[in-house]
């Protein structure tokens, strides 16, 4: 019915529309693959892929709130650990070896003088109860 | 026993007790203070040759000195002044403003030495001794300064020597050994070399303390850069020399110290009442205050008369009953100390 010539040009015409079908199907892959995966999770998710139509539940959320809902999930309240500084004495001797004295005499002028310094203390200790 | 010692830093003053005898037919006995003053300063002369070394030992005869490992002479006390002033150059301090010096390589085994030197060894086991340390400033920037590794310093090189030492405030101390009469209550104001510190005193409680950062070593530095002169020559002449403050002079670095005088007792007081309006702490005092001050720096002529002036000039948020020098300047702060060792 057909001669050979017009079976070859619908045939190769059915290729090139075929491929560029295939072009097309390769170029959203990813979208393909991310709604099949939508799909299958929306079946898992219900009872028994019974349902007729798979259904994605709850509010969309958009990625920064995502992000900010993870980060929020991730934070866990660490036990505060209280840094205390040492008041104790860290300052070991400190050396005067080598430091030979020299020439007599004392260091230093002496004086002395009378005075009543029991009245202050005692008067200190009674104010501070002791 | 107890003692008390003012570390300082321009002086270092131990105080320490003893009864002794009032006359030699009776057995009472008076109570005495024994008071050793030693000036805090050293100076290193290191000799390039062992002619120079002979030479140098020589030339010190009849002076206490330190021989050190490196071959080098360090003079101290006076003597250090003395010797520094001679080839026109500057005494150097083991400590700055109140606490060790930083900026001195051997201040740390230079004062030690000095400590152990003027404390001793103590004459019994774990005999009580009270210093004194600065408070935190006003007029400078926390980073800059700190007292407690000052502190831990002074504290082992006195329990190296056998004692257990405690650290108190140096306004606290002058309050101890003041206000007395006066119930412990008041405020107590120490111009040493390196700081002022004021300490406020409720019934022998301090509640305010702090301190500023210029006060006769600034006095010094700005009256030699203001004349030219050595840091040393300056501290010299106004040690020995006849000036008032807020009279003319005619030696013009006496004329340059009376001048900073002025503006250090001005800067002090205008720090004091800006601290002291509106302070937190400050208790509601029923009655007017005493103010009492001491050191090295208020034995100038006119010091008192110019310290009232100022703080009326500069609006004083309290009222004042008496600005009173204390009877012993010098001492006063290591009295204190004494005081505190017998109680704390």
């Amino acid at each position: 019915m057909f001669d050979q010539i017009t079976v070859a040009y619908v045939t190769a015409l059915f290729l090139i529309f075929m491929g560029y079908v295939a072009g097309y199907l390769v170029g959203r892959l990813d979208i393909i693959y991310s709604a099949l995966r939508r799909v299958c999770k929306a079946i898992q998710n219900s009872d028994g892929g019974h349902t007729p139509r798979a259904q994605v539940v709850g509010e969309p959320v958009s990625r920064p709130a995502r992000a900010a809902h993870r980060e929020e999930s991730d934070f866990v309240v660490k036990p505060v650990v209280p840094v205390d500084i040492n008041t104790s004495t860290f300052v070991t001797a400190i050396s005067t070896t080598g430091m030979e004295r020299s020439g007599a005499g004392e260091l230093g002028k002496t004086t002395a003088v009378q005075d009543d310094i029991g009245a202050s203390v005692s008067k200190l200790s009674q104010l501070k109860g002791k | 026993m107890a003692k008390g010692l003012d570390v300082g830093t321009s002086f270092i003053v131990l105080a320490s007790d003893s009864l002794e005898p009032i006359s030699y037919t009776s057995d009472d006995k008076a109570e005495f203070i024994s008071y050793k003053d030693f000036r805090d300063a050293f100076y290193v002369i290191k000799p390039t040759t062992p002619v120079a070394t002979k030479m140098i030992e020589k030339g010190l005869q009849g002076k206490v000195f330190v021989k050190d490992t490196d071959g080098a002479f360090i003079l101290i006390g006076q003597d250090a002044i003395d010797k520094a002033i001679e080839r026109n150059e500057s005494a150097k301090r083991p400590m700055y403003r109140g606490v060790v010096s930083p900026k001195e390589k051997e201040a740390k085994r230079v004062l030690a030495f000095i400590l152990k030197e003027v404390a001793g060894k103590a004459t019994e086991e774990n005999e009580k001794l009270v210093f004194c340390v600065p408070a935190q400033p006003v007029d400078q920037d926390d980073e800059d300064f700190d007292v407690g590794y000052h502190e831990d310093v002074v504290k082992a090189v006195l329990a190296e020597q056998g004692y257990q030492a405690r650290a108190i405030n140096e306004a606290e101390a002058l309050c101890y050994s003041e206000l007395a009469n006066d119930d412990y209550t008041g405020i107590g104001l120490s111009w040493g070399a390196g700081m002022v510190n004021v300490c406020v005193m409720l019934n022998g409680e301090p509640t305010v303390l702090f301190s500023t950062t210029k006060s006769g070593d600034w006095i010094d530095r700005m009256a030699a850069v203001a004349t030219g002169e050595e840091d040393s020559v300056v501290q010299a002449e106004k040690e020995h020399g006849e000036f008032t403050i807020g009279e003319p002079n005619e030696n013009p670095v006496l004329a340059a110290v009376g001048a900073y005088y002025e503006r250090l007792i001005d800067y002090t007081t205008k720090q004091l009442a800006s601290a002291l309006l509106n302070h937190k702490a400050l208790p509601k005092f029923k009655e007017p205050l005493l103010i009492a001050f001491a050191g090295g720096t208020t034995r100038a002529k006119g010091f008192l008369q110019m310290f009232e002036k100022k703080l009326a000039e500069n609006s004083f948020p309290l009222p004042i009953k008496e600005v009173r020098h204390a009877n012993d300047p010098l001492h006063a702060v290591a009295r204190g100390c004494l005081i505190a060792a017998k109680i704390l």
